[in-house]
């Protein structure tokens, strides 16, 4: 998929957000490839769902356009780690952390240090890179907020909860 | 637990009950009720003062031990305690109240001495707290870049205090005696502007949080830093300028400046929450018993 268009690409094409040529040179690569055409069947539902409620919240809340795209990437970034090559425990381990940055850091800032702490990209966190992920993690933890709250990080990023 | 005790609501009841008695003397005053009790509002001020600095000392220095790996950091929140000790004797040894103990002190030269001094060493110790946090922040990668309205706002702030050290002979000490008064008080001046510079930067830093303990401790230092930037401009440029036009008595405008202590007090206490509610967490999920491994 990723010789043909790029994750932005893609999850543009998802959200309706696409250039028109871009958009036709997907739909028929969907035309021919199986892969790619249960991957759009397993996502689109969600990122519908994701860009209704979006729609909704931005009709009935008073979420500024910033906090919104906060939100988008956030779902982007589960989705992202949902796929195939993410195992699950990763998954649950990345979704832990953040639900403790996000109350210090705000989801901005907590997004961030995660990839940071990841240097490439959260997709290629892998159990064997993880303690060194969660180290870096520490590091920058330590500097923002102090040791005790690193100390967390540590401790609990080790003995991440397998369901939530 | 030092900060389970001094909280940001503590602190903000002290502050509402500092606001509410200073108001009250001057609204019955204002009525007639009263006569206006200027040593009073003093008291009061240098009182609540006293706390305000002490709890944000105290609360800075137990912050500061929570960054043992982390050497600028623990730094930058020692600078800030070592600020707040500072700036409670700055107000202690310019207080107007001096005058009940040594005649004409309020105008002497030695009061301008000690007042532009001290504030200009706090002014650097507070610079060097919040520049250590932004370096802190930057390396780790977290800082963000300026935008447009934030370079506006600095420039803005530049041409301010530009066009106050240009008239700074018409400033308390422009005519002092002493020569030093002379030369302290524009530098006493450009160090609060530079406050104010580094508070618009820290703004962005904590905007770009987008939420969280952290930015709101820092919003609050945010303000500390500003606000003598604003009352200085507010009392020498903008109320002078409008005197003739309203007529209005502005001199409890002076007041606000014994509420700004509060805004560093409330930083720390903010700061301080978020390790009380960092380990009330860790107590949690161990009594919660659901931790598996993710590297089994």
């Amino acid at each position: 998929m990723k010789d043909e268009f790029s994750d932005e690409e893609w999850d543009d094409y998802l959200t309706g957000r696409i250039a028109s040529d871009a958009r036709a040179r997907i739909d028929a690569h969907l035309l021919v490839c199986s892969a790619c055409w249960e991957l759009y069947e397993k996502q689109a539902p969600v990122m519908h769902a994701v860009g209704d409620a979006a729609a909704d919240a931005r009709e009935h809340l008073t979420i500024s356009d910033r906090q919104l795209r906060i939100m988008f990437s956030q779902t982007l970034t589960t989705i992202r780690a949902a796929e195939e090559n993410t195992p699950a425990q990763i998954r649950h381990g990345l979704e832990f952390l953040n639900s403790l940055l996000i109350p210090v850091f705000g989801p901005e800032a907590a997004h961030r240090a995660l990839r940071l702490a990841a240097t490439r990209s959260l997709d290629q966190v892998t159990p064997e890179s993880w303690n060194s992920f969660l180290e870096r993690l520490a590091n920058i933890t330590s500097i923002v907020c102090g040791d005790v709250f690193a100390g967390m990080i540590r401790e609990h990023g080790q003995m991440a909860p397998a369901v939530h | 637990m030092i900060a389970t005790r001094l909280t940001p609501k503590l602190a903000v009841l002290l502050l509402a009950s500092q606001t509410l008695l200073v108001a009250g003397l001057i609204i019955f005053a204002k009525l007639g009720l009263i006569a206006r009790q200027e040593y009073s509002e003093l008291l009061i001020g240098l009182g609540f003062g006293a706390v305000a600095r002490g709890m944000a000392f105290v609360l800075f220095l137990r912050i500061a031990d929570e960054y043992r790996s982390v050497r600028l950091t623990r730094l930058a929140w020692q600078a800030l305690a070592i600020h707040a000790a500072l700036m409670y004797l700055r107000g202690l040894v310019t207080s107007s109240l001096v005058d009940l103990l040594i005649e004409d002190y309020y105008s002497s030269p030695l009061r301008g001495f000690l007042n532009h001094s001290l504030g200009s060493i706090s002014s650097i110790f507070l610079l060097l707290g919040v520049i250590g946090i932004l370096t802190g922040y930057r390396r780790a990668g977290l800082g963000p870049n300026l935008r447009a309205r934030d370079y506006a706002a600095i420039s803005i702030t530049l041409i301010l205090f530009g066009g106050l050290l240009s008239f700074r002979a018409n400033l308390d000490d422009g005519h002092s005696p002493w020569a030093i008064n002379r030369i302290l008080q524009p530098l006493d001046l450009c160090l609060i502007a530079a406050a104010s510079i580094v508070s618009i930067v820290l703004y962005r830093y904590a905007a770009s949080m987008s939420g969280g303990k952290m930015a709101a401790a820092l919003r609050w230092l945010v303000i500390y830093g500003i606000g003598p930037g604003v009352l200085v401009l507010l009392l020498q440029v903008i109320l002078p300028a409008t005197a003739g036009a309203i007529l209005l008595d502005f001199s409890p405008v002076g007041r606000l400046w014994t509420l700004l202590p509060w805004m560093l007090t409330l930083t720390a206490a903010v700061r301080a929450q978020i390790t009380v509610d960092v380990l009330a967490h860790v107590a949690r999920l161990k009594l919660a018993g659901r931790e598996k491994p993710v590297t089994a």
